[in-house]
């Protein structure tokens, strides 16, 4: 082989080397591609030049921190909090509360009771009235067996007010807030209404005998 | 935009993370002479001060659990340190001038990449607005803080009873929460950029320290940064315990090749090879201790990774060795400390995994693709040791390497393999996005493989899949530390994805739900910098030979 040959070799390996490097470079400066991910509700793991805090402030709990340093002083810890599904993340990171809203790999198989309620969307649908009586049903039951097993009790709900937040949307319990705030009253009070966090003390019916049968 | 919002806890991070980690880097570096050697890049600098930090911070807030005292009361104790450290700065280093103790090395592209990156990531912030794990997490670092316990009393996200978490990453988070009173979401916010710079030092500290070349590690950095790659690569996920665990990792690797620097070039006996290796490497060695403590107690996995990282480089070491036309001696391959560790090594895996296949299948009868899965890393390793013996005659030679390609090849299973590129033909995934595939074997039974989905085809294609024949490739064509490692780690982790006999045994064996983070190992901006680095040298030689 020649030494022209060879330099022509050793250009070609160089070149297609670059090549293969800046094809996979290409994610971190591709503006199309966050607006993809948000669209099909994937990751951002890499970093790129065209993603800012903009998604992060809004599409976090940051904003709703006046109302978590409020409720932190009204509940009383180690308590179970039904909310939605991002809310009840937000919630387990800054309060003293446990949460049954998570994902399946999380634990929200643990409890079958729970597990029936999310996924029935029982607490969507309390404007139902077979479905309100269920979960009525569903909190003397929780109540009791958590007094007499000692395990955290189910006491509070945290309706998530926000429209900005692109996560909340992820479940029914935030898109039928308005549902949810009407009905839930009927078994709880209003303890706190913030700008974005309302926070509802579930009534204490671990006294409700059980049903005969 | 209130991108600032979190700039406050920059300043609690410095304090916090760096500050008391490092006036004790400085204060070890002006009393030992080896330390200060290899912590003279920056790079090295800033990470012992983190990770000591980290294990100062979790050394105190292990004491206060134990003491049964709120962590806010850390306070004291980390103040009286650094107050004290000041002390001893001044008595030891400043009075009597030895400023050697703060000089480091950096050079101006290197600060650039790293400015670079944090502005990026300061910028981008962390991956928390998805619904993603990191949130798990920060629920664990709340109930720390809450508690001051590093074992929450009950399942810390559902009040349910949950694994155990290595708590150090988790403690210092909790920490950081209970002395500025800062959300830990905002922490776990701004860590991303700091972590995301540590990472990058860490790999072109890594990149160095295998080819002794400060071009191919700081082009090896860039690529780091640049190519997508295992869950290492994202940088927005910087602040999980995961990824402070792979810094350390890297970390490892630096400090561990410069442990190996120390081998002699010649054949000198175990006793003159080994005592002086230890005393002269104790600083290293203690280093080298402390980082896998840091591991341990932030995610563990990856102390598995580093020592099956070095066990694919022993296994490349010996098959270039078999394959070697000529007896030219290469310390990096041939030192007979690598052998006899190796052997050992290998014997070890022969013994554990015929105890294994024992336990499995005793008193079962019959043959069976799990039987086989057993089998297989047993008869590998025999046929490994057979070839680390230097038989004299060719054909027995031959002969050994047919069996150890039959044994390799035929358990791969090529259509899983082939649909890493097209995504049509993959094997059908279990239930859950991380379950595994399932492959049949040659006997009908199920065996498990990685689905490629899970971050692998995004990581490998294309500059990571082809990374694993280019270092092959490099392997063949020069023959050193960096060639060995990567070709090693890059072909076994390649074949464990690839072989469903061997990645059922493997995942049987751990009990490990994420085995196939074996691709970390895939070590391709060290690949690429190199083959880059080399083709250049190729290049001005031939240009060169012209004039």
């Amino acid at each position: 082989m020649s030494i022209i040959q060879k330099r022509l070799l050793v250009f070609f390996a160089l070149a297609s080397v670059l090549v293969l490097l800046a094809y996979d470079a290409r994610p971190h400066f591709d503006k199309g591609l966050i607006q993809l991910k948000r669209q099909n509700n994937s990751a951002q793991r890499h970093w790129s030049l065209f993603y800012d805090q903009r998604f992060v402030f809004y599409e976090g709990p940051f904003r709703y921190q006046d109302d978590i340093n409020q409720i932190r002083d009204l509940i009383e810890p180690s308590h179970i909090v039904l909310s939605d599904l991002a809310t009840s993340y937000y919630a387990a990171a800054s309060l003293p509360v446990y949460v049954r809203n998570v994902h399946r790999h999380q634990g929200r198989t643990q409890s079958s009771s729970w597990r029936n309620l999310l996924d029935q969307r029982t607490a969507c649908n309390l404007h139902q009235q077979d479905v309100f009586s269920a979960f009525k049903t569903f909190i003397d039951v929780e109540q009791r067996n958590s007094v007499s097993r000692g395990q955290p009790q189910f006491k509070y709900v945290l309706v998530n007010k926000d429209s900005n937040n692109k996560n909340l949307r992820l479940d029914c319990l935030w898109h039928r807030r308005a549902l949810l705030m009407k009905n839930i009253v009927r078994v709880s009070k209003l303890k706190y209404e913030g700008e974005f966090l309302n926070l509802y003390e579930i009534n204490d019916r671990s006294a409700t005998p059980a049903p005969e049968g | 935009m209130p991108i600032y919002f979190n700039a406050v806890s920059h300043l609690w991070i410095g304090c916090l993370f760096i500050a008391n980690g490092l006036m004790l880097t400085w204060l070890l570096r002006s009393k030992f002479k080896s330390f200060r050697s290899f912590t003279q890049p920056l790079e090295a600098q800033v990470l012992s001060s983190f990770f000591i930090s980290l294990g100062l911070n979790g050394l105190i807030l292990l004491l206060l659990n134990w003491m049964s005292l709120e962590f806010s009361l850390a306070k004291w104790p980390l103040g009286l340190i650094a107050v004290g450290q000041m002390a001893l700065l001044y008595a030891f280093v400043i009075r009597v001038k030895a400023y050697h103790a703060f000089h480091f090395e950096i050079n101006i592209a290197r600060a650039a990449l790293y400015l670079f990156v944090f502005v990026v990531l300061f910028y981008n912030g962390g991956l928390i607005d998805k619904m993603s794990d990191s949130w798990w997490h920060m629920s664990l670092a709340n109930k720390i803080a809450l508690e001051s316990a590093f074992s929450p009393a009950v399942g810390h996200l559902t009040g349910l009873p949950t694994r155990y978490y290595p708590p150090l990453w988790h403690g210092n988070l909790a920490l950081a929460n209970q002395l500025s009173g800062i959300s830990i979401a905002v922490y776990w916010n701004s860590l991303t950029a700091w972590v995301a710079v540590f990472k990058v030092m860490a790999f072109y500290l890594f990149a160095y320290g295998i080819s002794k070349n400060k071009t191919a590690a700081l082009l090896a950095a860039i690529l780091f940064v640049l190519l997508p790659g295992m869950g290492v690569a994202y940088l927005r996920v910087s602040a999980w315990p995961s990824h402070v665990a792979y810094t350390a990792w890297y970390a490892m690797f630096y400090v561990f090749t410069l442990f190996l620097d120390s081998l002699p070039d010649d054949k000198a006996s175990l006793r003159q090879t080994l005592l002086p290796l230890i005393s002269t490497s104790a600083s290293k060695l203690i280093s080298l201790l402390f980082l896998s403590i840091v591991i341990f107690f932030t995610h563990k996995a990856e102390i598995l990774w580093f020592v099956v990282a070095w066990f694919s480089y022993l296994i490349a070491a010996s098959l270039s060795r078999s394959l070697s036309a000529n007896d030219h001696y290469i310390v990096a391959r041939d030192h007979f400390l690598m052998i006899y560790c190796y052997r050992a090594i290998l014997t070890l895996i022969a013994v554990f995994a015929l105890w294994f296949a024992v336990n499995q299948h005793y008193p079962k009868a019959g043959v069976s693709d799990q039987l086989l899965a057993n089998l297989l890393p047993i008869a590998i390793s025999i046929t490994l040791l057979l070839l680390d013996i230097r038989f004299k005659s060719k054909m027995v030679l031959r002969c050994i390497w047919l069996i150890l390609l039959a044994l390799v090849l035929g358990s791969v299973n090529y259509t899983h393999l082939y649909s890493l590129f097209v995504p049509e033909l993959a094997l059908q995934a279990g239930q859950f996005y991380e379950s595994s595939a399932v492959a049949i074997g040659y006997f009908g039974g199920e065996l498990q493989v990685p689905s490629w989905h899970l971050q692998l085809r995004s990581g490998l294609l294309y500059s990571g899949v082809l990374s694993v024949i280019m270092a092959a490739v490099l392997l063949i064509v020069k023959p050193n530390r960096l060639s060995i490692l990567t070709a090693g780690t890059g072909c076994v982790a390649m074949l464990f994805c690839a072989s469903p006999y061997l990645y059922h045994w493997f995942q049987a064996v751990l009990d490990y739900h994420s085995p196939w983070r074996i691709s970390l190992m895939i070590f391709h901006p060290i690949v690429w910098a190199f083959a880059l680095v080399t083709l250049n040298e190729f290049r001005k030689t031939l240009a060169n030979s012209q004039t």
